[in-house]
């Protein structure tokens, strides 16, 4: 009689852990999906060859209130965005404080916006080739800087 | 018949006041081509065989073209170091040499006209503008903690000289700075100038102009030689109401006007041209903007001519009856050129 009851509680035991484990893998996997998303949409895989990002600087955002006033190379970026933007395998990515999120949409050009994790104290242009940092550029994108970009992205082959 | 007489002698005193000018746009460089593109002008210079020679504050560069405006050359990049510009470039005058005034490295570049860098002068404080004349350079600026601009004469190696212009001659005497007027003073006490490249004379002028245009005059070595008063083309009051910081305590009226003098240069030893806009304000909405040249007459003090330019322009150099300039009408900034007809 023992031997039975003893038995029925292993099998209720074992069902039980079967149902607890299924449960936390169901909730590990949920969140690994999550942790996944995440990073899709902040650190963003390399969709295209090359990725020509924009960091905004401390230096660059004087107020909130007139954010755009005081950021510096609005120009040349959107003429670099506007000089390469003819080949699809280019994506143009800026990163910024997220209060300012709005003030870029209307004054940038650009493919994606993400808020930055952290805000470097100048402004931070870096050319990725798959990847890979190709060109960093960190203060004030001036022309012999832009030459040397679309220098590079032609020679790539765009 | 008096009276016809009388109109007859008026005009035969009005004819050598009025001048027949005809304007006509030679040049004009901007575009999304590299060589031709433009962030933000600070300096565009003519030499007498129509060779432009263009700063860029943004850009930190400065460009070449010939007489077609076809690109020859660009020297220049980001930074403190030799052959590097930064990006708070404020000036370029052409005398044999280029002199680039760098104000984010507190110095002025001299390059040759083929653009080689010669040498750096150090300066002790950030100017509007720059001028030579001989050995000496011209600068507008302000000292530190002090509202009020000031012209400097500076030696081929940068050491003050002497400063004048140090207010409004003859204004704060009689104004009785009350908030408002100090205000006022401050706010509008932004001065333009111009050398005559013949003599050394210097032309000084308020960028906002009071009831009359005043223009002063100084010898090269920074003495007072007089001042004229020019009338408005336009009836003009001298708008208290637009003062910033001050609008919420002032009504404004349904019209006004503001005027803005922006440049003044040397046409010839006895001709000013003064860059002149005016914008038409309803309430504190600007709803129209005009430029116009204005050529005086410097004996008398008259508008010999007046004429409204088709693309706006802040107008940078003017030799001989050439006027140069950048236009920010485009989306892409550009030089232009116009030749003067007198």
């Amino acid at each position: 009689m023992d031997l039975v009851k003893s038995t029925k509680k292993k099998v209720e035991m074992k069902k039980s852990v079967t149902k607890w484990t299924l449960i936390i893998l169901t909730m590990l996997g949920f969140l690994n999906w999550g942790c996944n998303q995440d990073n899709i949409s902040l650190s963003r895989p390399n969709s295209k060859n090359i990725r020509i990002s924009f960091e905004i600087g401390k230096n660059s955002i004087s107020n909130r209130g007139c954010a755009l006033c005081y950021l510096k190379n609005r120009y040349q970026w959107n003429f670099l965005y506007r000089m390469l933007k003819g080949s699809t395998d280019i994506e143009f990515i800026v990163y910024c404080p997220d209060e300012i999120k709005n003030d870029i949409k209307q004054d940038l050009f650009f493919d994606a916006v993400f808020p930055a994790k952290k805000i470097p104290q100048d402004n931070v242009f870096t050319v990725y080739k798959q990847g890979k940092v190709a060109y960093q550029k960190i203060g004030s994108l001036d022309m012999s800087s832009i030459r040397r970009i679309t220098d590079m992205v032609v020679d790539l082959g765009f | 018949m008096i009276k016809k007489g009388l109109v007859f002698c008026l005009l035969l005193f009005l004819v050598p006041f009025i001048v027949n000018a005809d304007l006509k746009k030679i040049i004009s460089i901007g575009s999304d081509n590299m060589d031709y593109h433009f962030f933000v002008i600070a300096g565009a210079v003519i030499d007498a065989q129509n060779n432009v020679f263009v700063c860029d504050s943004r850009g930190s560069f400065v460009r070449k073209y010939d007489g077609q405006g076809r690109f020859i050359k660009e020297i220049g990049k980001f930074g403190q170091g030799p052959g590097e510009f930064s990006n708070a470039i404020s000036g370029l005058y052409l005398e044999d040499d280029l002199y680039l005034l760098d104000n984010g490295n507190n110095r002025i570049v001299e390059i040759d006209r083929e653009l080689n860098i010669k040498r750096y002068i150090k300066i002790e404080r950030p100017a509007q503008n720059i001028l030579k004349y001989g050995d000496r350079f011209y600068m507008v600026s302000r000292k530190g903690g002090q509202p009020f601009f000031e012209i400097g004469i500076y030696d081929r190696n940068g050491n003050p000289l002497k400063y004048f212009f140090e207010h409004r001659p003859g204004y704060l005497e009689k104004v009785e700075l009350s908030k408002i007027g100090f205000a006022v003073s401050f706010n509008y006490s932004t001065i333009a100038m111009a050398i005559d490249r013949e003599t050394g004379e210097i032309a000084v002028t308020f960028q906002w102009p009071g009831e009359s245009i005043e223009i002063f005059f100084y010898s090269k070595e920074g003495q007072f030689i007089k001042k004229i008063s020019v009338d408005h083309p336009i009836k003009y009051t001298f708008p208290e109401f637009r003062l910033k910081g001050l609008h919420s305590m002032l009504k404004f009226p349904d019209r006004s006007n503001l005027i803005m003098s922006r440049t003044i240069h040397y046409l010839t030893s006895s001709r000013l041209l003064l860059e002149y806009w005016v914008s038409e304000f309803e309430l504190d909405k600007a709803v129209e903007e005009k430029e116009y040249i204005l050529i005086i007459d410097k004996s008398t003090g008259k508008v010999a001519h007046k004429e409204e330019l088709t693309t706006k322009m802040g107008i940078m150099d003017v030799r001989g009856n050439l006027i140069c300039g950048a236009s920010v009408e485009a989306e892409v900034p550009q030089v232009v050129v116009y030749r003067l007809s007198i």
